[in-house]
């Protein structure tokens, strides 16, 4: 911080210099916060074949606040507490809480119904998967995205690049 | 050095530093664009529906898009520069020429080019949480702009973002493909010919014509109807035409070619028509139908989305504008909904806002077996409540607190950061 400049005093100074502060100090932290992250933490920690579906915790898709009361919520719930939005590690501290629990008490575990990719909310196998949409361009043509793929990106800069160039020429032409 | 001696003691040393930091803010806008090749968040973008109160009813003499909404025109950048923002000093004599340049008047492209960009952090605080406090350094990080020759136009705008893996908000408008991680985003884009003065024909992704395009997009009204500005554009066809007391635009809807696979597009159309009374009035009717094989949230097969609404602005006087929406929502195998919101605007002094806004939704007990248990908003009523306050406080940027209370979910406090270039 440059010390040679005044320091504000007002509330409304602190709150304004604040916010331009905490703009300037950027990317530090991480930016999801709210329970959208908890269908990717529940499949990363359990190694699931497909990415679970809102269902899996709430009775309505999407999820809205006040409807997370299925089975696998309210187990959840118990063995871990209340969760804050986008604490992914409360989903690691409940699965791995779970045990053998049984919940629909179909004679295979949650757990092991997850992994399998079945729904631990109802008997037999059910249907937990979300839908297998991919997002990006070309996203139609590919069975899983290209982590760490630019293509995209490469095409449309090289897009405007290419308009600008022909602006320019029109420019100088004129 | 002149130093703010017209504002009040209070605020003179702050004005101070502010100025001394004006320098630092522009090149700190320039650092956006650097930083938005490197990291990013992108979720919302900009329009005020509230201009109505300037008598400004036609979007299309202030914004490339004739609906409204992001770049600006020339035109556009004066009017903000005059109207919009926060001024500190009483204009003695000559008004000053307003800034319509880039980067705060300090690069004026050509006639035939707009340029411009948007940054916004966002804070989030919910006070009943046990971590109580999100900072979002960067919710928009976009560049957008369009070059026109002669009758034709061709624009779009490219950011990054990042969105959680399963987020449906943000995601749609994704560039590349990183499934869990930062990826280049692009809301709009699209090739166009202005027929005339009133009517333009364009193609590409482009906003959905469909109710107020306010800035809001966290609002009910625009995520029932999925017809937000964040990431809810579509690819398609759009005839707009903006006269002195029609304005309207229909869009064909092909479908988001940022997703896939092709069963998870949506198709269908896309309307909206506002007539002008006099004394700053405007009323319209939206409508808006797609269908999807497969809902890409719900996994509903043969999905059929339908919303038909009305809505209004309102400004009795100046200081106050009041904006209404109510829309109907039909949803294949689901009972018939709705979504509104009525929005008051008291702006006291010139670019400081004080904003109201209730909103009430209920998406339809899904039809199925076993019949779901309502909730609110899935079958009964539910109920939200903003409180706001808006400042312009210079030439391009904004401050923005809000208050957020609704029903089944915990209390809100957002504070967002804006500049646009």
């Amino acid at each position: 911080m440059n010390t040679t400049m005044p320091r504000p005093t007002s509330p409304l100074a602190k709150l304004l210099s604040s916010l331009v502060v905490s703009s300037s100090a950027l990317f530090v932290s991480n930016p999801a916060f709210a329970s959208d992250v908890f269908p990717g933490a529940v499949r990363d920690t359990l190694e699931m074949p497909c990415l679970p579906s809102c269902l899996l915790c709430h009775t309505v898709n999407p999820g809205m606040a006040g409807t997370a009361t299925q089975h696998f919520a309210n187990v959840m719930v118990n063995a871990a507490g209340l969760p804050n939005p986008g604490e992914t590690a409360w989903v690691e501290r409940g699965l791995a809480a779970l045990g053998a629990t049984d919940k629909d008490a179909d004679g295979m575990s949650d757990l092991d119904e997850l992994k399998a990719g079945r729904d631990p909310n109802v008997k037999g196998v059910g249907d937990i998967c979300a839908p297998d949409v991919h997002y990006g361009c070309g996203a139609a043509s590919v069975a899983k995205p290209a982590s760490g793929s630019w293509s995209g990106a490469a095409w449309f800069v090289l897009g405007g690049l290419a308009v600008a160039a022909v602006a320019r020429a029109r420019r100088r032409q004129a | 050095m002149r130093c703010f001696g017209f504002l009040p003691a209070t605020v003179v040393q702050y004005a101070c530093f502010m100025k001394e930091r004006i320098g630092r803010w522009i090149r700190l806008a320039s650092l956006v664009v650097a930083f938005a090749f490197v990291f990013g968040r992108s979720t919302t973008a900009h329009a005020y529906a509230w201009m109505i109160k300037h008598e400004y009813t036609s979007c299309a003499t202030c914004h490339a898009d004739p609906s409204g909404g992001e770049l600006l025109t020339k035109y556009g950048r004066a009017t903000s520069d005059i109207v919009l923002r926060m001024h500190y000093k009483k204009q003695d004599g000559e008004p000053e020429t307003p800034k319509t340049g880039v980067l705060w008047g300090l690069w004026d492209t050509p006639d035939n080019l707009l340029i411009s960009g948007s940054y916004r952090s966002l804070t989030v605080m919910r006070p009943d949480q046990a971590d109580p406090v999100k900072f979002i350094p960067v919710m928009v990080a976009d560049l957008g702009g369009q070059l026109t020759l002669g009758n034709f136009m061709v624009g779009g705008t490219i950011g990054l973002g990042r969105s959680a893996r399963g987020a449906v908000h943000g995601a749609p408008a994704q560039v590349t493909t990183n499934e869990d991680g930062y990826n280049l985003l692009s809301r709009t884009h699209y090739v166009g010919m202005k027929l005339g003065d009133s009517v333009w024909v364009r193609g590409g992704r482009l906003n959905l014509p469909f109710g107020v395009r306010m800035p809001e997009h966290t609002t009910w009204v625009r995520d029932a109807t999925r017809t937000d500005r964040d990431s809810d554009q579509q690819h398609g066809v759009s005839l707009a035409y903006v006269g002195e007391r029609i304005r309207m635009e229909a869009m064909a809807i092909a479908g988001n070619y940022q997703l896939g696979p092709d069963r998870y597009r949506e198709r269908g159309y896309s309307l909206f028509i506002e007539g002008v009374g006099a004394g700053n009035i405007a009323a319209g009717l939206s409508s808006k139908v797609t269908y999807a094989g497969e809902d890409r949230i719900t996994g509903e097969v043969d999905s059929v989305r339908q919303a038909h609404g009305m809505m209004m602005r309102w400004a009795p006087v100046q200081s106050l504008v009041v904006m209404a929406e109510f829309d109907a929502l039909f949803r294949s195998r689901a009972d018939a909904g709705y979504v509104g919101f009525t929005q008051i605007d008291y702006e006291p002094v010139g670019g400081l806002h004080f904003l109201l806004t209730g909103e009430m939704l209920d998406e339809g007990l899904a039809i199925q077996s076993p019949a779901p248990v309502s909730a609110p908003g899935q079958g009964q009523p539910k109920f939200g409540f903003w409180a706001s306050i808006d400042w312009f406080l210079y030439t391009q940027l904004e401050v923005r607190i809000d208050a957020i209370a609704r029903q089944n979910e915990p209390f809100t406090l957002l504070g967002q950061f804006h500049l646009y270039l």
